[in-house]
Protein backbone atom coordinates (compact mmCIF):
# COMPACT_ATOMS: atom_id res chain seq x y z
CA UNK A 1 0.00 0.00 0.00
CA UNK A 2 1.32 3.47 -0.90
CA UNK A 3 1.47 5.87 2.03
CA UNK A 4 2.39 8.75 -0.28
CA UNK A 5 1.18 9.00 -3.82
CA UNK A 6 1.50 12.10 -5.96
CA UNK A 7 0.03 12.61 -9.40
CA UNK A 8 1.63 15.28 -11.59
CA UNK A 9 2.18 17.37 -8.48
CA UNK A 10 3.41 20.78 -9.60
CA UNK A 11 4.28 23.97 -7.81
CA UNK A 12 5.02 27.17 -9.66
CA UNK A 13 5.96 30.42 -7.96
CA UNK A 14 5.58 33.78 -9.65
CA UNK A 15 4.46 34.36 -13.20
CA UNK A 16 5.83 35.42 -16.56
CA UNK A 17 9.53 36.15 -16.51
CA UNK A 18 9.64 35.63 -12.75
CA UNK A 19 8.09 32.19 -12.95
CA UNK A 20 9.90 29.55 -10.95
CA UNK A 21 8.88 25.93 -11.41
CA UNK A 22 9.85 24.58 -7.99
CA UNK A 23 8.29 21.18 -8.61
CA UNK A 24 7.37 19.81 -11.99
CA UNK A 25 4.82 17.02 -12.46
CA UNK A 26 6.00 14.84 -9.62
CA UNK A 27 4.75 11.26 -9.74
CA UNK A 28 5.96 9.41 -6.70
CA UNK A 29 4.92 6.46 -4.59
CA UNK A 30 6.24 5.68 -1.14
CA UNK A 31 5.25 2.29 0.25
CA UNK A 32 4.17 1.42 3.75
CA UNK A 33 6.98 0.22 5.99
CA UNK A 34 9.85 1.69 4.00
CA UNK A 35 12.35 4.41 4.67
CA UNK A 36 12.31 6.50 1.56
CA UNK A 37 15.11 8.95 0.93
CA UNK A 38 14.39 12.04 -1.05
CA UNK A 39 17.69 13.17 -2.36
CA UNK A 40 18.68 16.27 -4.21
CA UNK A 41 20.88 19.33 -4.02
CA UNK A 42 19.66 22.49 -2.30
CA UNK A 43 16.89 24.11 -4.29
CA UNK A 44 15.93 20.89 -6.06
CA UNK A 45 12.36 20.97 -4.71
CA UNK A 46 12.61 18.62 -1.72
CA UNK A 47 11.20 21.06 0.81
CA UNK A 48 8.56 22.19 -1.66
CA UNK A 49 7.37 18.59 -1.96
CA UNK A 50 7.21 18.21 1.81
CA UNK A 51 5.30 21.48 2.23
CA UNK A 52 2.82 20.34 -0.41
CA UNK A 53 2.34 16.98 1.33
CA UNK A 54 1.67 18.80 4.61
CA UNK A 55 -0.71 21.30 2.99
CA UNK A 56 1.46 24.24 4.04
CA UNK A 57 1.46 25.33 0.41
CA UNK A 58 -1.03 24.55 -2.32
CA UNK A 59 -0.22 22.86 -5.62
CA UNK A 60 -0.37 24.74 -8.91
CA UNK A 61 -1.46 21.47 -10.53
CA UNK A 62 -1.78 17.81 -9.67
CA UNK A 63 -2.64 16.20 -6.37
CA UNK A 64 -1.22 14.22 -3.50
CA UNK A 65 -2.65 11.42 -1.40
CA UNK A 66 -1.08 10.66 1.96
CA UNK A 67 -2.09 7.62 4.03
CA UNK A 68 -5.02 7.23 1.68
CA UNK A 69 -6.31 10.75 2.31
CA UNK A 70 -6.22 13.87 0.20
CA UNK A 71 -3.31 15.98 1.41
CA UNK A 72 -5.32 19.19 1.15
CA UNK A 73 -8.95 18.33 1.86
CA UNK A 74 -8.21 15.94 4.76
CA UNK A 75 -5.20 17.75 6.16
CA UNK A 76 -6.36 17.97 9.78
CA UNK A 77 -7.25 14.27 10.01
CA UNK A 78 -4.05 13.45 8.19
CA UNK A 79 -1.83 15.48 10.50
CA UNK A 80 -2.95 13.35 13.44
CA UNK A 81 -1.03 10.48 11.82
CA UNK A 82 2.03 12.39 10.62
CA UNK A 83 5.13 13.48 12.48
CA UNK A 84 7.06 16.31 10.87
CA UNK A 85 10.51 17.74 11.39
CA UNK A 86 11.20 20.84 9.27
CA UNK A 87 14.62 21.56 7.86
CA UNK A 88 14.94 24.75 9.84
CA UNK A 89 13.10 24.19 13.07
CA UNK A 90 11.73 27.38 14.59
CA UNK A 91 9.99 27.30 17.97
CA UNK A 92 8.92 29.72 20.67
CA UNK A 93 12.27 30.85 22.03
CA UNK A 94 11.03 31.95 25.44
CA UNK A 95 9.48 28.59 26.26
CA UNK A 96 11.14 25.56 27.73
CA UNK A 97 11.36 22.31 25.83
CA UNK A 98 8.80 20.84 28.23
CA UNK A 99 6.32 23.65 27.53
CA UNK A 100 6.70 23.17 23.77
CA UNK A 101 6.26 19.42 24.10
CA UNK A 102 3.18 19.92 26.28
CA UNK A 103 1.56 22.30 23.78
CA UNK A 104 2.20 19.95 20.86
CA UNK A 105 0.96 16.98 22.90
CA UNK A 106 -2.23 18.88 23.83
CA UNK A 107 -2.82 19.87 20.21
CA UNK A 108 -2.42 16.21 19.28
CA UNK A 109 -4.97 15.26 21.92
CA UNK A 110 -2.53 13.56 24.27
CA UNK A 111 0.60 11.50 24.07
CA UNK A 112 2.07 8.29 25.48
CA UNK A 113 4.01 9.74 28.41
CA UNK A 114 6.16 6.63 28.88
CA UNK A 115 7.23 6.68 25.23
CA UNK A 116 7.91 10.41 25.45
CA UNK A 117 10.15 9.85 28.47
CA UNK A 118 11.92 7.02 26.70
CA UNK A 119 12.54 9.23 23.65
CA UNK A 120 14.00 12.11 25.63
CA UNK A 121 16.23 9.71 27.55
CA UNK A 122 17.50 8.04 24.40
CA UNK A 123 18.21 11.36 22.75
CA UNK A 124 19.66 12.70 26.02
CA UNK A 125 17.52 15.82 25.82
CA UNK A 126 16.93 18.08 28.81
CA UNK A 127 13.44 19.52 28.44
CA UNK A 128 13.89 22.02 31.25
CA UNK A 129 15.90 24.43 29.10
CA UNK A 130 14.46 27.38 27.21
CA UNK A 131 14.46 26.93 23.44
CA UNK A 132 16.67 29.99 22.96
CA UNK A 133 19.35 28.34 25.10
CA UNK A 134 19.42 25.05 23.22
CA UNK A 135 22.40 24.33 20.99
CA UNK A 136 21.54 23.62 17.36
CA UNK A 137 21.99 19.90 18.02
CA UNK A 138 19.67 19.93 21.04
CA UNK A 139 17.11 21.96 19.13
CA UNK A 140 17.24 19.26 16.45
CA UNK A 141 16.69 16.62 19.13
CA UNK A 142 13.68 18.54 20.42
CA UNK A 143 12.34 18.61 16.87
CA UNK A 144 12.80 14.85 16.62
CA UNK A 145 10.96 14.33 19.91
CA UNK A 146 8.06 16.47 18.64
CA UNK A 147 7.94 14.53 15.38
CA UNK A 148 8.22 11.08 16.97
CA UNK A 149 6.29 11.38 20.21
CA UNK A 150 2.88 10.38 18.87
CA UNK A 151 4.25 7.31 17.09
CA UNK A 152 3.03 8.55 13.71
CA UNK A 153 2.18 6.23 10.82
CA UNK A 154 4.29 8.45 8.60
CA UNK A 155 7.35 10.45 9.55
CA UNK A 156 8.25 13.34 7.28
CA UNK A 157 11.75 14.55 8.04
CA UNK A 158 13.49 17.37 6.25
CA UNK A 159 17.28 17.12 6.64
CA UNK A 160 16.89 15.43 10.02
CA UNK A 161 20.44 14.95 11.23
CA UNK A 162 21.91 18.39 10.63
CA UNK A 163 23.65 19.44 13.85
CA UNK A 164 23.49 16.00 15.47
CA UNK A 165 26.76 14.52 16.68
CA UNK A 166 27.77 11.06 15.30
CA UNK A 167 26.53 9.24 18.40
CA UNK A 168 23.12 10.89 18.14
CA UNK A 169 23.03 10.19 14.41
CA UNK A 170 23.50 6.53 15.27
CA UNK A 171 20.63 6.64 17.74
CA UNK A 172 18.52 8.43 15.16
CA UNK A 173 19.27 5.65 12.66
CA UNK A 174 18.24 3.04 15.25
CA UNK A 175 14.95 4.84 15.84
CA UNK A 176 14.32 4.96 12.10
CA UNK A 177 14.93 1.22 11.79
CA UNK A 178 12.57 0.55 14.71
CA UNK A 179 9.95 2.73 13.05
CA UNK A 180 10.24 0.70 9.86
CA UNK A 181 10.17 -2.60 11.78
CA UNK A 182 6.86 -1.53 13.32
CA UNK A 183 5.42 -1.15 9.81
CA UNK A 184 5.46 2.61 9.91
CA UNK A 185 6.97 4.68 7.10
CA UNK A 186 9.57 7.40 6.83
CA UNK A 187 9.94 10.03 4.14
CA UNK A 188 13.31 11.63 4.63
CA UNK A 189 14.78 14.41 2.56
CA UNK A 190 18.49 15.01 2.46
CA UNK A 191 21.29 16.34 0.36
CA UNK A 192 23.75 14.03 2.11
CA UNK A 193 24.35 10.81 0.25
CA UNK A 194 25.95 8.91 3.18
CA UNK A 195 22.95 9.63 5.38
CA UNK A 196 20.56 8.28 2.79
CA UNK A 197 22.80 5.30 2.11
CA UNK A 198 22.92 4.47 5.80
CA UNK A 199 19.22 4.11 6.46
CA UNK A 200 17.04 4.29 3.36
CA UNK A 201 15.53 1.42 1.43
CA UNK A 202 14.76 3.37 -1.70
CA UNK A 203 15.78 6.77 -2.92
CA UNK A 204 14.12 9.30 -5.16
CA UNK A 205 16.51 11.71 -6.82
CA UNK A 206 15.24 15.16 -7.51
CA UNK A 207 16.90 17.76 -9.64
CA UNK A 208 15.64 21.18 -10.60
CA UNK A 209 12.11 20.27 -9.56
CA UNK A 210 11.99 17.03 -11.49
CA UNK A 211 12.14 13.50 -10.18
CA UNK A 212 14.97 11.94 -12.12
CA UNK A 213 14.69 8.44 -10.80
CA UNK A 214 13.64 6.21 -7.96
CA UNK A 215 16.21 3.57 -7.11
CA UNK A 216 17.06 1.00 -4.50
CA UNK A 217 19.85 2.47 -2.38
CA UNK A 218 22.15 -0.38 -3.33
CA UNK A 219 21.77 0.62 -7.01
CA UNK A 220 22.67 4.18 -6.27
CA UNK A 221 26.16 3.29 -5.15
CA UNK A 222 26.63 1.18 -8.24
CA UNK A 223 27.28 4.35 -10.11
CA UNK A 224 30.66 2.64 -10.07
CA UNK A 225 33.37 5.20 -9.56
CA UNK A 226 35.17 7.12 -6.87
CA UNK A 227 37.92 9.69 -6.78
CA UNK A 228 41.37 8.58 -5.68
CA UNK A 229 44.09 10.98 -4.54
CA UNK A 230 47.66 9.73 -4.28
CA UNK A 231 50.59 11.48 -2.70
CA UNK A 232 53.70 9.91 -4.26
CA UNK A 233 57.38 10.40 -3.53
CA UNK A 234 58.22 10.28 -7.22
CA UNK A 235 55.64 10.62 -9.95
CA UNK A 236 57.88 9.79 -12.91
CA UNK A 237 55.95 8.39 -15.84
CA UNK A 238 53.22 7.02 -13.59
CA UNK A 239 50.43 9.37 -14.69
CA UNK A 240 50.73 8.25 -18.29
CA UNK A 241 50.84 4.59 -17.26
CA UNK A 242 47.80 4.94 -15.03
CA UNK A 243 45.77 6.58 -17.77
CA UNK A 244 46.21 3.47 -19.84
CA UNK A 245 44.74 1.32 -17.07
CA UNK A 246 41.23 -0.02 -17.49
CA UNK A 247 38.81 1.84 -15.23
CA UNK A 248 41.08 4.82 -14.70
CA UNK A 249 40.27 8.18 -16.22
CA UNK A 250 40.58 11.92 -15.65
CA UNK A 251 44.12 11.67 -14.32
CA UNK A 252 45.50 15.01 -13.17
CA UNK A 253 48.57 16.10 -11.26
CA UNK A 254 48.80 19.05 -8.93
CA UNK A 255 52.09 19.56 -7.08
CA UNK A 256 52.98 16.02 -6.07
CA UNK A 257 49.39 14.87 -5.76
CA UNK A 258 47.92 12.67 -8.42
CA UNK A 259 44.14 12.57 -8.74
CA UNK A 260 42.18 10.10 -10.79
CA UNK A 261 38.74 8.71 -11.31
CA UNK A 262 38.51 4.99 -10.71
CA UNK A 263 35.71 2.75 -11.96
CA UNK A 264 35.50 -0.86 -10.90
CA UNK A 265 37.95 -2.70 -8.64
CA UNK A 266 41.03 -1.29 -6.92
CA UNK A 267 43.26 -4.19 -7.81
CA UNK A 268 44.58 -2.97 -11.22
CA UNK A 269 45.46 0.38 -9.70
CA UNK A 270 47.23 -1.14 -6.68
CA UNK A 271 49.24 -3.45 -8.93
CA UNK A 272 50.26 -0.47 -11.09
CA UNK A 273 51.49 1.31 -7.95
CA UNK A 274 53.62 -1.56 -6.64
CA UNK A 275 56.93 0.08 -7.66
CA UNK A 276 55.98 3.53 -6.36
CA UNK A 277 56.37 4.85 -2.82
CA UNK A 278 52.88 5.91 -1.79
CA UNK A 279 52.95 8.49 1.01
CA UNK A 280 49.24 8.94 1.18
CA UNK A 281 46.17 7.45 -0.48
CA UNK A 282 42.70 8.94 -0.16
CA UNK A 283 39.41 7.75 -1.61
CA UNK A 284 36.49 10.14 -2.03
CA UNK A 285 32.94 9.08 -2.74
CA UNK A 286 31.46 10.97 -5.68
CA UNK A 287 29.37 13.96 -4.79
CA UNK A 288 25.67 13.93 -5.34
CA UNK A 289 26.08 16.15 -8.36
CA UNK A 290 28.66 13.76 -9.80
CA UNK A 291 26.29 10.85 -9.30
CA UNK A 292 23.63 12.81 -11.16
CA UNK A 293 26.08 13.45 -13.98
CA UNK A 294 27.25 9.86 -14.01
CA UNK A 295 23.69 8.63 -14.29
CA UNK A 296 22.19 11.28 -16.46
CA UNK A 297 24.93 13.49 -17.84
CA UNK A 298 24.52 12.15 -21.35
CA UNK A 299 21.05 10.82 -20.84
CA UNK A 300 22.34 7.36 -19.95
CA UNK A 301 23.87 5.69 -16.96
CA UNK A 302 27.54 4.86 -16.96
CA UNK B 1 -8.25 19.54 20.92
CA UNK B 2 -10.58 22.48 21.03
CA UNK B 3 -9.46 25.45 23.09
CA UNK B 4 -5.84 24.33 23.48
CA UNK B 5 -4.46 27.22 21.49
CA UNK B 6 -6.81 29.66 23.19
CA UNK B 7 -5.56 28.62 26.62
CA UNK B 8 -1.94 28.65 25.43
CA UNK B 9 -2.36 32.15 24.00
CA UNK B 10 -3.87 33.38 27.26
CA UNK B 11 -1.07 31.73 29.23
CA UNK B 12 1.67 33.32 27.15
CA UNK B 13 0.14 36.77 26.82
CA UNK B 14 -1.47 37.58 30.15
CA UNK B 15 1.69 39.20 31.44
CA UNK B 16 2.05 41.76 28.60
CA UNK B 17 -1.68 42.41 28.94
CA UNK B 18 -1.12 43.21 32.60
CA UNK B 19 1.55 45.74 31.67
CA UNK B 20 -0.83 47.39 29.21
CA UNK B 21 -3.50 47.44 31.92
CA UNK B 22 -1.08 49.03 34.33
CA UNK B 23 -0.15 51.71 31.78
CA UNK B 24 -3.76 52.56 31.07
CA UNK B 25 -4.71 52.47 34.74
CA UNK B 26 -1.89 54.94 35.45
CA UNK B 27 -3.18 57.15 32.64
CA UNK B 28 -6.62 57.00 34.26
CA UNK B 29 -5.19 57.82 37.68
CA UNK B 30 -3.26 60.74 36.23
CA UNK B 31 -6.26 62.17 34.35
CA UNK B 32 -8.37 62.11 37.49
CA UNK B 33 -5.57 63.40 39.68
CA UNK B 34 -5.40 66.52 37.49
CA UNK B 35 -8.93 67.49 38.54
CA UNK B 36 -9.24 66.95 42.29
CA UNK B 37 -12.17 69.40 42.50
CA UNK B 38 -14.50 71.55 40.41
CA UNK B 39 -12.23 74.58 40.78
CA UNK B 40 -9.30 72.72 39.25
CA UNK B 41 -11.51 71.39 36.47
CA UNK B 42 -12.82 74.90 35.66
CA UNK B 43 -9.30 76.30 35.60
CA UNK B 44 -8.20 73.58 33.25
CA UNK B 45 -11.17 74.04 30.92
CA UNK B 46 -10.69 77.84 30.89
CA UNK B 47 -7.12 77.29 29.79
CA UNK B 48 -8.11 74.82 27.09
CA UNK B 49 -11.00 77.00 25.91
CA UNK B 50 -8.58 79.75 24.90
CA UNK B 51 -7.51 77.61 21.94
CA UNK B 52 -9.11 78.19 18.51
CA UNK B 53 -12.44 76.41 18.09
CA UNK B 54 -11.35 74.16 15.16
CA UNK B 55 -8.48 72.81 17.22
CA UNK B 56 -10.78 72.25 20.20
CA UNK B 57 -13.16 70.36 17.92
CA UNK B 58 -10.32 68.35 16.43
CA UNK B 59 -9.06 67.16 19.81
CA UNK B 60 -12.57 66.40 20.99
CA UNK B 61 -12.81 69.30 23.44
CA UNK B 62 -15.26 71.44 21.47
CA UNK B 63 -18.06 71.14 23.98
CA UNK B 64 -16.57 73.06 26.91
CA UNK B 65 -19.77 72.77 28.90
CA UNK B 66 -19.48 69.01 28.77
CA UNK B 67 -15.80 69.28 29.55
CA UNK B 68 -16.64 71.00 32.84
CA UNK B 69 -18.23 67.80 34.09
CA UNK B 70 -15.84 65.17 35.50
CA UNK B 71 -17.37 62.48 33.24
CA UNK B 72 -16.89 64.73 30.19
CA UNK B 73 -13.32 65.47 31.17
CA UNK B 74 -12.52 61.77 31.63
CA UNK B 75 -14.07 61.06 28.25
CA UNK B 76 -11.77 63.67 26.72
CA UNK B 77 -8.64 63.15 28.81
CA UNK B 78 -8.69 59.39 29.18
CA UNK B 79 -10.84 57.71 26.55
CA UNK B 80 -9.38 59.58 23.56
CA UNK B 81 -5.79 58.68 24.40
CA UNK B 82 -6.57 55.26 25.78
CA UNK B 83 -8.31 54.38 22.51
CA UNK B 84 -5.20 55.37 20.58
CA UNK B 85 -3.00 53.31 22.90
CA UNK B 86 -5.29 50.32 22.75
CA UNK B 87 -5.36 50.59 18.97
CA UNK B 88 -1.62 49.94 19.11
CA UNK B 89 -2.32 46.92 21.32
CA UNK B 90 -4.90 45.75 18.77
CA UNK B 91 -2.34 46.12 16.01
CA UNK B 92 0.27 44.10 17.90
CA UNK B 93 -2.30 41.47 18.82
CA UNK B 94 -3.43 41.28 15.19
CA UNK B 95 0.14 40.54 14.15
CA UNK B 96 0.33 37.91 16.90
CA UNK B 97 -2.57 35.95 15.42
CA UNK B 98 -0.40 34.49 12.66
CA UNK B 99 2.06 36.98 11.14
CA UNK B 100 4.76 36.85 13.82
CA UNK B 101 4.89 33.05 13.89
CA UNK B 102 4.81 32.86 10.12
CA UNK B 103 7.75 35.27 9.91
CA UNK B 104 9.66 33.17 12.44
CA UNK B 105 8.81 29.88 10.71
CA UNK B 106 6.93 28.51 13.74
CA UNK B 107 3.70 28.27 11.78
CA UNK B 108 5.19 25.38 9.80
CA UNK B 109 5.34 23.34 13.00
CA UNK B 110 1.92 24.44 14.26
CA UNK B 111 0.10 23.76 11.00
CA UNK B 112 1.72 20.35 10.61
CA UNK B 113 -0.28 19.39 13.70
CA UNK B 114 -3.96 18.49 13.63
CA UNK B 115 -4.99 22.13 13.69
CA UNK B 116 -7.14 23.80 11.06
CA UNK B 117 -5.95 27.20 9.93
CA UNK B 118 -9.35 28.73 10.73
CA UNK B 119 -9.21 27.35 14.24
CA UNK B 120 -5.77 28.81 14.78
CA UNK B 121 -6.93 32.30 13.83
CA UNK B 122 -10.23 32.07 15.68
CA UNK B 123 -8.85 30.75 18.96
CA UNK B 124 -6.10 33.34 18.91
CA UNK B 125 -8.58 36.12 18.15
CA UNK B 126 -10.87 35.07 20.98
CA UNK B 127 -7.91 34.88 23.37
CA UNK B 128 -6.73 38.39 22.49
CA UNK B 129 -10.31 39.69 22.66
CA UNK B 130 -10.50 38.35 26.22
CA UNK B 131 -7.16 39.96 27.05
CA UNK B 132 -8.40 43.27 25.61
CA UNK B 133 -11.43 43.00 27.86
CA UNK B 134 -9.14 42.32 30.81
CA UNK B 135 -7.07 45.41 29.97
CA UNK B 136 -10.21 47.56 29.76
CA UNK B 137 -11.54 46.25 33.07
CA UNK B 138 -8.24 46.74 34.90
CA UNK B 139 -7.80 50.24 33.48
CA UNK B 140 -11.32 51.01 34.72
CA UNK B 141 -10.10 50.00 38.15
CA UNK B 142 -7.45 52.72 37.80
CA UNK B 143 -10.19 55.24 37.11
CA UNK B 144 -12.25 54.01 40.07
CA UNK B 145 -9.21 54.14 42.33
CA UNK B 146 -8.35 57.65 41.12
CA UNK B 147 -11.90 58.86 41.65
CA UNK B 148 -11.66 58.12 45.38
CA UNK B 149 -9.00 60.83 45.61
CA UNK B 150 -11.29 63.54 44.22
CA UNK B 151 -14.23 65.39 45.70
CA UNK B 152 -16.45 64.22 42.83
CA UNK B 153 -18.92 61.44 43.21
CA UNK B 154 -18.29 59.30 40.16
CA UNK B 155 -20.41 56.20 39.63
CA UNK B 156 -18.11 53.17 39.14
CA UNK B 157 -20.50 51.95 36.44
CA UNK B 158 -19.86 55.10 34.42
CA UNK B 159 -16.11 54.67 34.73
CA UNK B 160 -16.31 51.03 33.68
CA UNK B 161 -18.48 52.06 30.72
CA UNK B 162 -15.80 54.56 29.63
CA UNK B 163 -13.15 51.86 29.70
CA UNK B 164 -15.26 49.10 28.15
CA UNK B 165 -16.20 51.38 25.25
CA UNK B 166 -12.58 51.05 24.13
CA UNK B 167 -12.92 47.35 23.41
CA UNK B 168 -14.91 47.30 20.12
CA UNK B 169 -12.53 49.73 18.36
CA UNK B 170 -9.53 47.72 19.54
CA UNK B 171 -11.02 44.49 18.23
CA UNK B 172 -11.65 46.18 14.90
CA UNK B 173 -7.99 47.17 14.62
CA UNK B 174 -7.00 43.62 15.57
CA UNK B 175 -9.24 42.13 12.89
CA UNK B 176 -8.00 44.63 10.30
CA UNK B 177 -4.35 43.78 11.02
CA UNK B 178 -5.16 40.08 11.00
CA UNK B 179 -6.74 40.52 7.58
CA UNK B 180 -3.68 42.34 6.28
CA UNK B 181 -1.44 39.56 7.62
CA UNK B 182 -3.71 36.80 6.35
CA UNK B 183 -4.04 38.26 2.88
CA UNK B 184 -0.56 39.62 2.27
CA UNK B 185 1.72 37.17 4.08
CA UNK B 186 4.64 39.59 4.38
CA UNK B 187 5.00 40.63 8.01
CA UNK B 188 6.48 44.03 7.22
CA UNK B 189 3.73 44.87 4.75
CA UNK B 190 1.01 43.78 7.16
CA UNK B 191 2.59 45.84 9.96
CA UNK B 192 2.84 48.88 7.69
CA UNK B 193 -0.78 48.63 6.62
CA UNK B 194 -1.90 48.18 10.21
CA UNK B 195 0.06 51.25 11.32
CA UNK B 196 -1.31 53.24 8.40
CA UNK B 197 -4.82 52.20 9.38
CA UNK B 198 -4.42 53.26 13.02
CA UNK B 199 -2.72 56.57 12.28
CA UNK B 200 -4.82 57.27 9.20
CA UNK B 201 -8.03 56.70 11.15
CA UNK B 202 -6.83 58.99 13.89
CA UNK B 203 -6.02 61.80 11.47
CA UNK B 204 -9.27 61.34 9.58
CA UNK B 205 -11.14 61.75 12.84
CA UNK B 206 -8.92 64.68 13.83
CA UNK B 207 -9.44 66.53 10.53
CA UNK B 208 -13.15 65.72 10.40
CA UNK B 209 -13.49 67.06 13.95
CA UNK B 210 -11.97 70.37 12.94
CA UNK B 211 -14.75 71.10 10.42
CA UNK B 212 -18.35 71.00 11.46
CA UNK B 213 -19.77 69.99 8.06
CA UNK B 214 -18.89 69.22 4.43
CA UNK B 215 -17.04 66.33 2.76
CA UNK B 216 -14.09 66.48 5.15
CA UNK B 217 -16.42 66.03 8.08
CA UNK B 218 -18.10 63.14 6.29
CA UNK B 219 -14.69 61.52 5.71
CA UNK B 220 -14.44 61.16 9.46
CA UNK B 221 -17.15 58.51 9.24
CA UNK B 222 -14.50 56.21 7.75
CA UNK B 223 -12.51 56.38 10.98
CA UNK B 224 -13.23 53.82 13.67
CA UNK B 225 -12.39 56.48 16.29
CA UNK B 226 -15.52 58.34 15.24
CA UNK B 227 -17.69 55.34 15.98
CA UNK B 228 -16.00 54.49 19.23
CA UNK B 229 -16.48 58.00 20.60
CA UNK B 230 -19.14 59.90 18.62
CA UNK B 231 -22.54 60.37 20.19
CA UNK B 232 -21.52 58.89 23.51
CA UNK B 233 -22.86 60.63 26.57
CA UNK B 234 -19.92 60.71 29.00
CA UNK B 235 -20.04 57.80 31.39
CA UNK B 236 -22.48 55.77 29.33
CA UNK B 237 -22.03 52.75 27.13
CA UNK B 238 -21.62 53.00 23.37
CA UNK B 239 -24.88 53.55 21.52
CA UNK B 240 -26.21 50.26 20.18
CA UNK B 241 -25.86 51.40 16.55
CA UNK B 242 -22.16 52.22 17.08
CA UNK B 243 -21.63 48.89 18.79
CA UNK B 244 -23.34 47.02 15.96
CA UNK B 245 -21.38 48.89 13.32
CA UNK B 246 -17.99 48.32 14.96
CA UNK B 247 -18.77 44.69 15.75
CA UNK B 248 -20.19 44.08 12.27
CA UNK B 249 -17.11 45.48 10.54
CA UNK B 250 -14.87 43.50 12.91
CA UNK B 251 -16.73 40.31 12.10
CA UNK B 252 -16.53 41.00 8.38
CA UNK B 253 -12.79 41.69 8.55
CA UNK B 254 -12.26 38.54 10.59
CA UNK B 255 -14.24 36.42 8.13
CA UNK B 256 -12.20 37.84 5.27
CA UNK B 257 -9.00 37.09 7.20
CA UNK B 258 -10.14 33.49 7.71
CA UNK B 259 -11.01 33.17 4.03
CA UNK B 260 -7.63 34.45 2.84
CA UNK B 261 -5.62 32.53 5.44
CA UNK B 262 -7.36 29.30 4.51
CA UNK B 263 -6.45 29.63 0.86
CA UNK B 264 -2.93 30.88 0.62
CA UNK B 265 0.52 29.36 0.94
CA UNK B 266 2.15 29.51 4.35
CA UNK B 267 5.61 30.90 4.90
CA UNK B 268 8.41 31.38 2.37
Amino acid sequence: MAVIETRDLTKVYGAGRNELRALDRLNLQVQQGEIFGYLGPNGAGKTTTIRLLLDLIRPSAGSATVLGMDAQADSVALHKRIGFLPGELALWKGQTGAQVVRLVADLRGGVDEAYLRQLTERLQLDLGIRVRNYSSGNRRKLGLVLALMNKPDLLVLDEPTGGLDPLMQQIFHEIMFETRDEGRSVFLSSHLLPEVQAICDRVGILRQGRLITVEQVSRLTQVGFRWVSLQLRDLGALPGRLEALAGVSEVSVEDSTLRLRLSGDFDPLLRALRDSYVEELRVHEPSLEEIFLAYYGNGEAT
Amino acid sequence: MSGVLLRATLRHNWRPALYWSLGLALLGLYVIAVIPDQQALDNYVNLVASMPKPILDAIGAGDTLLLRTPEGFIQYGFATWAQLMLAVYGLLAGLNLCANEEEAGILDVLLSLPLARRRLLLERFIAFALLTLLIALLSALGLVLGSTATEFTLAPGALFATALNLVPGTLLVMAFTALAAAALRRHMVASGIGIFFVIGSYFLDFIAGAVSEGPLNQLGRLSFYRWSSAGIAPGSFLPVENLFLLSGVTLLLLLLALWFFDRRDIGL
